[in-house]
């Protein structure tokens, strides 16, 4: 959904890709959007109290959310594509 | 193709007290809803706004953003915002964004209205 909202732009001529790749215990879901011609904004740490104060947007959540939902997160960008991997460690001890 | 895929009632318990009834999802095309929502909600002595999220479907981190923004809004009333009907995943969201540290959580509506009465 982010990356139909924030990256595609409800545009509904322009996919999302989601790949899906294991190896060993490691689990990557790859989200790409086609918004690699804009800049990937620069992340701000969110603060609820900063917002309510109005020195931060009530927005810009995602990253932030999803950082903290998976084991690792890297975002990467080319002239096309925006995309977002996300990296679940998925060995016994995780589950 | 329609983004807002919400719909969201109006329930005034009492002049204090109104409750907003979420159905559907909560993303940025859910802005006017609740919005809306919220005004219609407004008396000249309401204290209290409950979410109820019992029939939420899904909520993205734009929906949160929209939550801060009447957050903002009921703060500068000087009203107060209760939720029940979160799941555990949006307890996990409201934890991870300290939200719940802002907008008191109740597990069901009985027990979000009887503390709204006894405030």
């Amino acid at each position: 959904m982010n990356a139909m909202e924030h990256g595609n732009r409800y545009q509904s001529d322009l996919p999302v890709e989601i790949s899906v790749c294991t190896s060993g215990d490691l689990l990557s879901i790859f989200i790409i959007d086609q918004s690699g011609d804009q800049p990937i904004p620069v992340h701000v740490e969110p603060d609820l109290e900063a917002k309510l104060d109005g020195q931060q947007s009530p927005r810009g959540w995602g990253l932030f959310l999803i950082e903290n939902m998976v084991d690792e997160l890297h975002v990467y960008r080319d002239k096309k594509h925006h995309t977002v991997e996300l990296i679940f460690r998925i060995g016994e001890e995780n589950q | 193709m329609t983004f807002a895929n919400v719909n969201i009632g109006v329930r005034k318990i009492n002049e204090y007290l109104s409750i907003l009834d979420i159905q559907g999802e909560i993303n940025s095309y859910a802005e006017s809803a609740l919005m809306d929502a919220y005004t219609q909600s407004l008396g000249n002595l309401t204290r209290f706004i409950l979410l109820n999220f019992e029939g939420l479907k899904y909520m993205n981190s734009s929906g949160i953003g929209l939550l801060v923004t009447l957050l903002i809004r009921v703060q500068r009333q000087k009203q107060k915002l209760f939720a029940f009907g979160l799941s555990e995943h949006y307890k996990q969201i409201f934890e991870l964004t300290r939200l719940n540290e802002a907008i008191i959580i109740f597990d069901n509506e009985s027990e979000a209205v009887a503390a709204a009465s006894s405030n």
